[in-house]
């Protein structure tokens, strides 16, 4: 039978007694692999079609990892092997980089800030504005103006944030998108004793324009500071 | 704006980001993910692609819960099948 792979623990970690249902509906499990603590559930195919309840299935398993006081490494939704021995084998190979990443995160969790931008958009191009060569590079250029704005907006806001909790944060990913929303992801790698301190210390900041809306979430396992794939 | 519709809004950021987080981040051990949708494997590659089409489907899906105030289903896959020619 399949196995369903949701993180990694440092071995020696105690399994909860009371262990989540995962994406196929079975209890998972914790699984010894050399160094590493795999939590890992008996599927019945290795493909899973994600769908919004095993999506956030998986993500409740490693939310309650991240509960156990110890910082798991979240796998990314999907992986399968043909069996618990491969599963072993496939950690086995990797499991100096594995290792790294856990060591890096002890006593980490992720802290993420969505921004929502409201920024001011660039004119539409007129259908009958010239010939169509030119109609389509006006298009080009209001869509690198918008483009253009939303990074200058997500610059500006990032600086106000990093200034207000710039003394708790470990490490920082950034992801901007201009489209279909304009929107700036900030994740924060942070120790768990200042959680409560960094929540403080945005609510009482003002983040002022261009933010339309401001959603802090966390602490999350940390997904966006594990080492990219080999 | 409305109460009703901030909520929806922030209910939309929540979830985009929560797909975006457990679909396209974390640790990869298996080389490529193999994600079916529809019986058509999208793998690491067409990832992007796939997130993109998630948050089309997600703005789609608020739009309707807008008009008509009803949850869609949690249960059905969050692409739908591929159209014919």
């Amino acid at each position: 039978m399949p196995t369903y792979l949701y993180c990694l623990l440092p071995k020696g970690h105690e399994a909860p007694t009371q262990m989540p249902v995962g994406v196929g509906g079975a209890p998972v499990r914790a699984l010894g692999a050399g160094a590493i603590t795999a939590w890992v559930e008996t599927v019945s195919d290795r493909t899973v079609t994600p769908t919004l309840d095993r999506v956030r299935a998986h993500d409740a398993v490693t939310e309650q990892a991240l509960a156990s006081n110890v910082t798991p490494l979240p796998v990314r939704f999907g992986q399968t092997f043909d069996s618990d021995d491969d599963c072993r084998a496939a950690l086995a190979a990797q499991e100096p980089r594995l290792l790294g990443d856990l060591e890096r995160v002890r006593g980490m969790v992720e802290m993420r800030v969505l921004v929502a931008l409201a920024t001011a958009r660039t004119p539409e191009v007129e259908a009958d504005a010239g010939s169509p060569g030119r109609v389509y590079m006006q298009q080009l250029l209001r869509i690198r103006g918008t483009e253009q704005g939303v990074h200058a907006a997500a610059a500006a806001v990032r600086e106000r944030i990093s200034t207000v909790v710039g003394p708790f944060v470990r490490d920082e990913a950034v992801v901007v998108a201009a489209s279909p929303t304009a929107m700036l992801t900030l994740s924060h790698l942070i120790a768990r004793d200042d959680v409560f301190r960094y929540r403080a210390a945005l609510e009482d900041a003002d983040a002022g324009a261009p933010v339309a809306r401001l959603i802090v979430r966390g602490p999350v396992a940390p997904y966006q500071f594990v080492s990219p794939p080999t | 704006m409305s109460a009703d519709d901030r909520v929806a809004d922030t209910e939309e950021l929540v979830l985009s980001d929560l797909l975006n987080r457990v679909l396209d981040r974390g640790v990869v051990i298996a080389g490529e993910v193999t994600i079916s949708v529809a019986n058509i494997d999208l793998v690491r590659v067409g990832l992007n692609i796939y997130i993109a089409a998630i948050e089309t489907e997600l703005q789609k899906a608020a739009e309707r819960d807008r008009k008509h105030r009803s949850l869609f289903n949690a249960n059905l896959p969050l692409l739908p099948p591929p159209q014919g020619p």
